[in-house]
């Protein structure tokens, strides 16, 4: 026992003496994780960006000019930012990325509107962007059909006022007070049914206790947490091919020191580096971001027991499939991207399509993700935890085992 | 202390050691000179228990090696060619580290660990670490790797390749201490220089064989009072009036189309008779020397070529 | 110069003949792309319709016409009663039992949208299925306003035409918002350009000085200037080279269309090339080992990558940070790019990208000139 625990001390300091190798393994997700937050932490507290709509009105009519204004409602301020701009410039903007979309209101829009008769607005979106120009379209689109409704709502008194100017007159007061009675009258019919809407909609989580907003540090933190785990984990599985350059392997042949315990130390040191990596994650999370860890010792345990599954299997691989250090490295370079590809670390579950989340809950890492999610939102599947951390741990067991008793010697002999 | 019987180890169709066997005893310094391939690196490596024998066996203080692998390894000390030390941590640490492994511990250990540094030069250094070394220093370190734990035999397999004199004189001086405290020392090296100064006994091996075995003066006195006529360049093919003085008494080692190796007494003398004989006979001669007797000199009696070939 | 090219084309077969590298030039790039590709794929209508699950018992001529305003937000409306069979589904609507009756008899109701709401589209969702609900509102107050509050007065004005209409359309050469591979291609061309030169160009010249091959190399009768040529245009070269792979798998594999301004893209993905390489041969004069080089390479590109606007849409960054993409050579290199493809900018509307990068190149360049160490 003392010589697994040598070995391991001996891992331990070798890391702390140079340490640029674990602090790139903790700078890597951290960074991403205060890049994720400069940018989507704006988003999650409602701070989406603003569609840019520049606004070409042809007709100024008054119709033309209610439309242009309803859309600076400020119902709508959260959504568009608009702009009057005349065509050619509005046209340059788009095509530089400036803004979301420009909307032309064609001459005669107001006449046609009043009359009831076909216009066509022009909506011309930026390439440029992906998202706004989308939401610039939905906005409009809103707009305009709230306008044909109360066009038809009130389509006989426009119609009557209409005629009336088309005429070249000027309505008479009675034309008026009989106009203003049937607006009133249509008004009061239709008031329950719009003031206010009669049918509301609310919007509820299909996942339960999921939260209303979309907090970017729960959507991506655990994943990144468990980004630098992976690595960790990857990265000092390789570390049996610098042994064997420093000669340390054969080294160890030679003391009464057994291969297994050299092997098996070097496994617990790096589970030490690794919990190491975890703990700073745990709490630079709450302290850099939007993050509260309920259940702590419950994250640590799966941490730990998902790292060192990931430490005994690819030792096995890189002791079982490797010839030499390159081979190695590309072997453990394909499987840790593809790993952080489909298990929710570079990309959050939550923006993943459902087939991806099950394929991912199907990878050591997604598994202890969703796991996480559950214990971030403040509930603790207990049972879950432990067969997990259980199951990882006797998994690790299986294949520490076969790599220190079997694979180990014989690559140490190679 | 090291005992080697009918030592063989055979790669496919290869053979690199050949049925060799010999003893160390306790404080004796003994000596593996040969050419590179002659297989003293993998007598060593057999010997360290990093090679697995095809058949033989090997003895440590009494312990067969391949039965009792645990304590023949406790009692041994191994200096690898190739520097085996971890450069992130510092000499101390690297000492601590290996010396650990041999049931020494606390102050013994620590005691150990100081003297070894003073030993080799490193008190001052001890807490850089490894990567800040020189090459000489890191040899040196090397050499107290294998030396923290007080081994009773002490393999050194070309422990000076590649550093300055001074260090090797050092180094040699840490090994001849080991010896003096009863130490088994097997030392293999290529530099005849460093076996006649160091080794009380010396086996110079080739081909896998050891071919001749013995103190260094006995291992001279093999040769006679003979120096060696090594004449190279275009010799013909044969010798020219063998019979014929000068050359009537001297004794033809062995004669090349390039190369002639006569051995003769007072060859200083003989020389430029022996040259003129062979110019006269129409070779060309391009280089001469003249080797006094030593283990150089035997090496190429026996084998016909230079240990350096 | 010929010697600068030995020099060269040395250097690129070393970089080339690593395993590592090939994985990293051929491999990933294509396994990045397709999950990106399919991550990012226009999931909010596209040839197939999102599916969304009606639930009541309502069965008047509301529940109807409430449907045909969903199904013309472009959602495919599924009538599921089951409840098991109902958890099958992410998108749901509940719709109350006596909805019809609620909308008679002028009494508030209230229909719930139950989805993922940290999905994608989830936004879009809740702002399409609020126009629907206005939509209804809409025609039946419409309805109701003449009279006609049924289903064949409801339903006529749910299907009335409205005579405003709105043309959508995209500007530039595409005519179509870039989504899905042809999002994810481009943003992954500038990332593992960067990579690529950052780890293989920084670890071969690390790996070099640590074995005293350029010592040996400046010794030689080259000069520092010759040398560091010849370093620099190996970079580039190898940089160039996963440009090519990324166009040409791009375009048979992804089905890419790198657009018709193939100059204007050329000659900015050329630029960035050479940025690439300058500053892949500045990593390699500042690490100290090849773990040192590949880690700050990775990390360097991660960053840059991501600040560039090559991982999501620039426009989402907050305005206040958009800048800062301008400041690496990626940001630059990715809005040229897009306007290359997209926007269909000329030649000379992009020289001052091109000329960006090019700075960046010969700065580099000429920083790690100064700093570059033989041994």
């Amino acid at each position: 026992m003392s010589d697994i625990l040598r070995v391991a001390h001996k891992e331990v300091l070798r890391r702390r003496r140079d340490p640029f190798a674990l602090f790139i393994w903790i700078l890597i997700p951290l960074s991403l994780a205060g890049i994720f937050a400069l940018i989507f932490g704006g988003i999650g507290r409602g701070g989406m960006p603003k569609a840019s709509l520049l606004v070409v009105d042809n007709d100024d009519s008054f119709v033309s000019n209610l439309l242009a204004s309803s859309l600076g409602n400020s119902r709508l301020e959260n959504l568009i930012e608009p702009e009057s701009v005349e065509e050619a410039a509005g046209i340059d903007m788009i095509m530089e990325g400036d803004a979301s979309a420009l909307l032309v209101i064609p001459e005669g829009f107001g006449d046609a509107y009043l009359n009831g008769t076909e216009t066509t607005l022009r909506l011309v979106k930026s390439p440029m962007q992906s998202i706004l120009p989308s939401i610039a379209q939905g906005v409009v689109e809103t707009l305009l059909e709230m306008g044909f409704i109360g066009r038809s709502l009130f389509d006989s008194p426009i119609r009557s006022l209409t005629g009336i100017a088309e005429m070249g007159g000027e309505p008479t007061q009675a034309q008026l007070d009989a106009t203003s009675l049937a607006i009133g009258h249509t008004f009061r019919k239709v008031q329950e049914y719009v003031f206010p809407p009669m049918v509301s909609l609310e919007v509820e989580a299909i996942e339960k206790e999921e939260r209303e907003e979309f907090n970017f540090a729960a959507a991506y933190y655990p994943g990144l947490m468990l980004m630098a785990v992976l690595f960790i984990s990857v990265g000092l599985s390789q570390d049996v091919w610098r042994e064997k350059r420093h000669g340390a392997l054969s080294r160890c042949i030679m003391t009464p020191v057994s291969l297994f315990s050299f092997f098996t130390g070097k496994l617990l040191g790096a589970l030490a580096l690794a919990a190491i990596v975890l703990a700073v994650m745990l709490i630079a999370g709450p302290l850099l971001f939007d993050l509260t860890w309920h259940h702590v010792w419950a994250v640590v345990l799966l941490g730990l027991a998902v790292s060192a599954f990931l430490l005994s299997v690819f030792s096995v691989l890189v002791l079982a499939l490797s010839r030499n250090e390159r081979t190695s490295n590309v072997i453990t370079d394909i499987l840790l991207m593809a790993l952080m590809l489909t298990s929710g670390t570079t990309v959050p579950l939550e923006m993943m399509p459902a087939s991806m989340v099950k394929m991912a809950s199907f990878t050591p890492i997604g598994h202890v993700l969703l796991i996480y999610k559950e214990l971030l939102q403040g509930s603790l599947p207990l049972g879950k935890v432990i067969a997990t951390a259980g199951a990882y741990a006797a998994v690790s067991v299986a294949f520490g085992l076969i790599a220190a008793r079997g694979l180990f010697p014989r690559f140490a002999n190679r | 202390m090291i005992k080697i019987t009918h030592l063989r180890k055979t790669y496919d169709s290869v053979v690199a050691v050949d049925d060799i066997s010999f003893e160390v005893g306790s404080g004796e310094i003994y000596g593996l000179l040969g050419p590179n391939g002659a297989g003293k690196t993998t007598t060593i490596n057999i010997v360290s228990g990093l090679l697995k024998q095809t058949s033989g066996s090997v003895e440590i203080a009494g312990h067969d090696l391949s039965r009792e692998p645990k304590k023949a390894k406790a009692a041994l000390g191994v200096v690898p060619q190739e520097l085996a030390l971890y450069p992130e941590l510092s000499a101390r640490e690297n000492l601590k580290f290996w010396g650990g492994f041999y049931g020494r511990g606390g102050a013994e250990l620590s005691r150990r660990i100081e003297e070894m540094l003073d030993a080799v030069g490193l008190a001052a250094r001890a807490k850089e670490p490894v990567k800040k070394f020189s090459g000489g220093m890191k040899r040196r370190l090397n050499l107290a790797c294998g030396l923290v734990h007080g081994p009773k035999v002490l393999l050194l397999d070309e422990p000076t390749v590649g550093i300055d004199l001074q260090t090797r004189l050092r180094l040699l001086d840490v090994v001849k201490e080991e010896a003096r405290r009863g130490a088994a020392v097997l030392h293999t090296t290529h530099i005849m220089e460093e076996a006649e100064d160091l080794c009380d006994r010396v086996g110079i091996m080739d081909g896998g064989k050891i071919i001749a075995e013995g103190t260094v003066d006995e291992l001279k006195a093999m040769l006679g009072e003979k120096d060696l006529l090594v004449l190279q360049g275009e010799m013909g093919d044969d010798i020219p009036a063998a019979g014929a003085e000068p050359i009537r008494d001297c004794e033809v080692v062995s004669a090349g189309e390039d190369r002639v190796i006569l051995a003769a007494p007072r060859g200083a003398e003989k020389l430029p008779g022996v040259i003129k004989h062979f110019e006269g006979a129409g070779s060309r001669i391009r280089e001469v020397a003249l080797k006094e007797p030593g283990l150089e000199t035997l090496f190429i009696k026996l084998t016909g070529r230079a240990l350096r070939d | 110069m010929s010697l600068v090219w030995k020099i060269a084309i040395n250097d690129l077969m070393f970089m080339l003949k690593e395993r590592e590298a090939q994985v990293w030039m051929f491999l990933m790039p294509l396994g990045f792309c397709a999950f990106f590709g399919f991550i990012f794929q226009d999931r909010g209508g596209g040839p197939s319709k999102p599916t969304i699950a009606y639930t009541t018992t309502d069965e008047g001529f509301a529940s109807l016409a409430f449907k045909a305003e969903l199904d013309s937000m472009g959602y495919n409306v599924v009538d599921v009663s089951d409840e098991v069979e109902l958890q099958r589904y992410r998108r749901q609507l509940h719709v109350p039992a006596n909805f019809t009756e609620s909308i008679l008899n002028k009494e508030e109701s209230t229909v719930v949208l139950r989805h993922d709401l940290r999905a994608l589209s989830a936004q879009s969702d809740r702002v399409k299925v609020q126009r629907a609900v206005w939509r209804l509102l809409g025609a039946t107050a419409v309805a109701a306003s003449g009279d006609s509050l049924n289903e064949r007065g409801l339903m006529a004005a749910v299907g009335k035409e409205s005579p405003l209409k709105l043309d959508v359309s995209v500007s530039g050469v595409k005519k179509e918002i870039p989504a899905g591979f042809a999002r994810a291609v481009p943003g992954n061309l500038i990332m593992f350009v960067l990579l690529v030169a950052f780890t293989s160009g920084a670890i071969s010249l690390v790996v070099e000085r640590d074995q005293g091959l350029l010592r040996r190399l400046a010794s030689s009768p080259l000069t520092g200037a010759q040398l560091l040529a010849g370093k620099a245009f190996s970079r580039l070269m190898i940089s160039l080279i996963e440009i090519v792979y990324f166009l040409v798998v791009g375009a048979f594999l992804f089905r890419i269309d790198w657009g018709n301004n193939l100059p204007a893209l050329l000659m900015v993905l050329l630029a960035y090339a050479v940025a690439a390489a300058g500053l892949g041969l500045l990593m390699g004069s500042l690490g100290r080992s090849p773990d040192q080089a590949v880690g700050i390479g990775v990390f360097s590109a991660l960053v840059m990558a991501a600040l560039g606007g090559a991982w999501w849409p620039i426009e989402i960054v907050p305005s206040a940070i958009r800048w800062t993409a301008f400041i690496f050579p990626t940001g630059w290199a990715m809005d040229g790019m897009l306007k290359a493809m997209t926007v269909g900018q000329t030649v000379s509307a992009l020289a001052p990208h091109a000329l960006m990068l090019l700075l960046y190149g010969v700065v580099s360049i000429a920083v790690a000139s100064r700093i570059f160490r033989f041994s």
